[in-house]
């Protein structure tokens, strides 16, 4: 939008705010955005687990807010604190619990067909990230726990040539990492992951091919397509 | 879950010639292919909502 350069009858000048707004309304239009209608085969349980894992997440970030803002002195010493403290554990074990299922149902129906090789993409890559995520996390519980894992899984930052920057020993770096840093890549990962599944669509099963129950097994011994009960 | 079982003492370990690892992993591991499997298996309720057909 450009003021005083638009007149009656003028084509409007182009504006980065404009074309934003067009890039993003053509590739998700509301309708898509926010759908109220699913195709039918994701009337599936190993549907559930995408969402699952945000829930989770949603409620790791909301008790880690908590934490942040509270401190190891309450976390560790009372009630709510220890509270919230198991809730923040739980949540994330189960978000990666869920996360797991979630990447075996996609992997086992080759989720990256019909063009969403970047949904596939960026949802693994968010796992990978995850991954690390929860390890700054063990080693910021500021107790004997955290001292053991990190000197533990420090000679594997050693091992891989990034110990030199990335110190589990170091409360401050790692807390850094832990609440700032790697969760923020996290949910823009997942933001994009979400946004890419509502532009393309959920993957669709496998086609059921037709058989019959009658059918010779094959030259290799194993049934033909029409020798497999449907 | 600490009041159900007692979560103060090392762990157990599975030591199997080159394999190495702990119940609770085992157990997680486990419980991931189960869930997986009832997840294919059992099926979803239907829902009465209208649905997109597939295409």
């Amino acid at each position: 939008m450009s003021v005083g350069s638009h007149t009656p009858g003028s084509r409007e000048r182009r504006s980065w705010t404009v074309a934003v707004r067009e890039r993003a309304v053509g590739a998700l239009p509301p309708e898509k955005l926010l759908a109220d209608k699913q195709p039918s085969y994701v009337s599936s349980w190993i549907y559930v687990f995408g969402v699952l894992s945000i829930a989770a997440l949603l409620i790791c970030i909301a008790s880690g807010l908590v934490l942040t803002l509270k401190g190891p002195a309450w976390w560790h010493y009372t009630g709510v604190g220890l509270f919230f403290n198991s809730m923040h554990l739980w949540a994330t074990e189960l978000f990666f619990f869920f996360l797991v299922i979630h990447l075996w149902g996609k992997f086992w129906m080759a989720a990256w067909r019909g063009g969403r090789f970047k949904t596939w993409a960026t949802g693994a890559l968010a796992f990978l990230v995850s991954i690390p995520t929860a390890l700054t996390g063990y080693v910021s519980q500021q107790n004997f726990d955290a001292q053991w894992i990190s000197t533990q899984a420090k000679d594997a930052m050693n091992a891989a040539g990034i110990g030199s920057f990335f110190n589990l020993t170091n409360f401050g770096q790692m807390y850094s990492y832990h609440v700032l840093i790697l969760p923020g890549v996290v949910i823009f990962l997942v933001v994009v992951h979400v946004l890419l599944v509502r532009k393309r669509g959920v993957v669709p099963p496998f086609e059921v091919r037709k058989t019959t129950a009658d059918g010779p097994p094959g030259p290799d011994g194993r049934q033909t397509e029409s020798g497999l009960k449907p | 879950m600490a009041a159900i079982f007692n979560l103060n003492h090392h762990p157990g370990y599975v030591h199997w010639h080159f394999f190495l690892m702990s119940w609770p992993n085992i157990i997680v591991i486990v419980a991931m292919l189960v869930v997986f499997a009832l997840a294919i298996a059992i099926p979803f309720p239907r829902s009465h909502e209208p649905t997109e057909q597939r295409p």
